[in-house]
């Protein structure tokens, strides 16, 4: 008996360090994207370590289910996250639902000014501050080098002010593709087909819109002349002119242009790590193109990060946000992965700085010309979520070949009747 | 010694007892989410997420709005065909096995197959093989000179693509619950209706039907309930589309939760869906009952012999 209580008691004693580190330390957890482990795992580990007992904990989804990962969580008031990473576009509905938390106390008005004024707005909801930009975004139209050599056809300008149309890029993907000789070799697509991201752009070049000033009208606009001609081009590169796949997922696009397979790709700035760790790929970039009759526009905002607004720890988390959006752990975040960032020291660095005068860093000088020049943010609505799914398998349908005006008509029907909660 | 009181008490909660962590756990992931289901449908959410009685409003928004009366459409459709479809092949499916030989234990076996593969890795298998670019499908159709199919991504080919895959998956099951129900059936009934002079279909349509009539109405009912609440499929392959022409009530409830955030109107889509369940099922069951109150089988076997 007298042994076992001497074991226990040195059992006890051995397991009282344990407890007394975990007493001390504080825990916040971020939901965020499974994409980005590798670039917020650097992030995290510096945090921890400026930080002493202050752990960071991360559960990832892939960005398809990421927002229906959020409204499962925070929709039922969960208050296990603290941090949360948030689509430009969601600011406005979390905030209306009670789901994130104004940050106004955390960041001052000379914090708030580091960021591009207009991601500071996408960030703002009914004059509250909730959410900073981790990043911003800008596309562009990677070309395959190869491709255009066996076709005879010079490399694109990338100089803007020799942009090409996209009437001139349906002409050479033709020309490509005959010259390919290859079946499975396109000429154009588009990173994330058939998402309002990357499709706006094209109605936007147009002068159409996607939603009314209001943010629930749809009628006159997604059915209008100009969203109307965009998706009927959007509609003849995969069904008449059949220079653009189908069939294949936004998931599978950059991997196909990797592979020498798509001529022509607009995509993210930052699919130039995956360009740079594919073995014989030689590839370039251009501006990306617009409408004869139009103007260019490109796409722009990205995620931010917000803090639950069911946390325990807000202070903490605030702080984090704050480290991941304008302190040193933005600047590892954007380094690892490659991104476009939403600070305008950065932004300006771009001009300035001589690594970003030699390829393919230099796409990011492009890019912040057209941060300053064609980027057009994507509508505010609250019902942006029903508005984004519905347009998102309504571009869908076209590509498959519906036919365009009624398809965008039955769309309009749908959110016209879907979006009256929030009149 | 027990008095008989105490012995009668004993034996009048006893069986309860056994019973209630089964209601328990019935009650609370069955009924609870049912009835906030129900009691939720009468509620909006509005700023900050709080909740306010709005009467029967969202049932007039439901009502207005196309993609739910779409939804309705397709769900009946879905389930006009797949129900039928599925009981009749596991029917044939179960007549043809009912043999006691090793060949046919051996393809028993085999068809019984898809209904162990996961309905996500089912579904992905059938994605690819249906890509109409790349796909396995559309290269053994050009084999025989037919040109490629658009399949899941045609509004007219989607909905029967969904419901072959349903059935590749679900026959041979339901087939089982027939085959259990064929090797009950007593081989003096066969004999009896072989000396009364039936043939092939007489001894099918009036001995081995009407003597399956507790397997049929365990499977159709059954049939009904997976079917009307179909999702994996539509989830993993079309995400309702092309055109909506996949997009069921269980998939509009699923989409107006987790991806539009508007709880009311899914509580709402899943209180009308729970309604037509339960028509559904009732229709049935009183279609399905036994109308004379007579044995099936004699009765049957008196129709044959009379024929």
């Amino acid at each position: 008996m007298k042994k076992l209580l001497v074991a226990l008691l040195v059992g006890a004693l051995a397991l009282l360090p344990t407890f007394a580190v975990d007493t001390k330390t504080q825990t916040i957890k971020f939901l965020t994207m499974a994409e980005y482990h590798n670039a917020l795992d650097g992030v995290i580990k510096a945090f921890e370590a400026s930080h002493p007992g202050v752990k960071v904990e991360t559960e990832e989804f892939p960005f398809a289910q990421l927002f229906d990962a959020i409204e499962i969580k925070l929709g039922s008031r969960n208050s296990s996250f603290d941090v949360i990473l948030t689509d430009a576009t969601m600011v406005s509905g979390y905030a209306y639902r009670g789901f994130i938390s104004p940050l106004d106390s955390y960041f001052t008005a000379a914090e708030k000014a580091k960021f591009t004024p207009a991601l500071v707005g996408s960030g703002t909801f009914d004059g509250k501050f909730y959410s900073p930009p981790l990043k911003n975004s800008c596309h562009v139209l990677w070309y395959n080098k190869k491709l255009l050599d066996k076709a005879g056809i010079p490399y694109p300008s990338a100089d803007p002010k020799r942009r090409m149309t996209w009437e001139q890029v349906v002409e050479i993907s033709q020309k490509v593709m005959t010259a390919s000789g290859d079946p499975t070799v396109y000429g154009l697509t588009f990173e994330q087909i058939s998402r309002p991201y990357q499709i706006l752009p094209l109605i936007n070049s147009l002068g159409g819109e996607g939603i009314g000033p209001d943010g629930v009208t749809v009628d006159g606009y997604i059915n209008g002349a100009a969203f109307v001609k965009a998706m009927q081009w959007y509609s003849d590169i995969h069904n008449t002119y059949k220079i653009a796949p189908k069939g294949i997922a936004p998931s599978e696009t950059v991997g196909q242009f990797a592979a020498g397979k798509i001529a022509f790709l607009s995509a993210n700035l930052f699919d130039y790590k995956t360009f740079e760790r594919t073995p014989g790929l030689e590839y370039g970039y251009c501006p990306l193109p617009y409408f004869k009759d139009g103007k260019p526009v490109t796409p722009t905002d990205s995620f931010h990060v917000s803090v639950s607004n069911y946390s325990k720890h807000k202070a903490l988390a605030a702080e984090f946000v704050k480290y991941l959006t304008l302190g040193a752990g933005n600047d590892i975040y954007l380094d690892k992965q490659g991104e476009f960032s939403a600070r305008l020291d950065v932004l300006n660095s771009y001009g300035t700085d001589a690594k970003y005068s030699d390829f393919p860093l230099s796409v990011f000088r492009l890019a912040a010309q057209e941060a300053k020049t064609t980027a057009y943010p994507r509508p505010l609505s609250l019902g942006y979520r029903e508005w984004e799914s519905v347009m998102t398998a309504t571009m869908e349908d076209i590509r498959n070949g519906a036919d365009v005006k009624p398809a965008l008509d039955r769309a309009v029907k749908t959110l016209t009747a879907q979006l009256q909660i929030y009149k | 010694m027990p008095s008989k009181r105490s012995m009668t008490l004993g034996r009048s909660y006893k069986p309860y007892m056994l019973l209630f962590p089964s209601l328990a756990l019935i009650a609370l992931f069955k009924v609870y989410p049912i009835l906030y289901s129900v009691w939720g449908s009468f509620f909006s959410r509005g700023m900050g997420g709080i909740a306010r009685f709005a009467g029967l409003r969202n049932y007039v928004l439901l009502a207005q709005d196309p993609s739910f009366l779409n939804s309705v459409w397709i769900t009946v459709k879905f389930n006009l065909i797949t129900i039928p479809a599925q009981v009749v092949l596991a029917v044939v499916l179960a007549l043809m096995l009912n043999r006691n030989m090793r060949a046919v234990r051996a393809v028993r076996t085999l068809v019984y197959i898809p209904v162990a593969i996961n309905m996500v890795v089912a579904s992905t298998i059938w994605n690819m093989m249906l890509n109409p670019t790349s796909g396995p499908a559309n290269a053994i159709l050009a084999k025989f000179g037919i040109p490629p199919q658009a399949f899941l991504t045609s509004s007219s080919q989607a909905l029967m693509v969904i419901i072959v895959i349903c059935c590749w998956k679900g026959v041979a099951y339901w087939m089982l619950f027939f085959l259990a129900g064929l090797q009950n059936i007593s081989p003096s009934i066969y004999e009896a209706g072989r000396i009364d002079g039936t043939g092939f279909f007489s001894q099918l349509f009036y001995l081995t039907i009407p003597m399956l009539k507790n397997s049929l109405v365990f499977v159709i009912v059954a049939d009904t309930m997976i079917n009307l609440f179909m999702f994996a499929p539509v989830y993993m392959l079309t995400g309702g589309g092309p055109e909506g022409s996949t997009d069921t009530l269980m998939y509009e409830a699923y989409r107006s939760a987790f991806k539009y955030a508007n709880y009311s109107r899914s509580y709402a889509i899943v209180t009308v869906l729970l309604l037509i369940t339960f028509i559904v099922i009732g229709a049935q069951f009183y279609l399905l009952r036994d109308r004379d109150g007579a044995q099936s089988g004699e009765t049957s076997l008196k129709r044959g012999a009379a024929k």
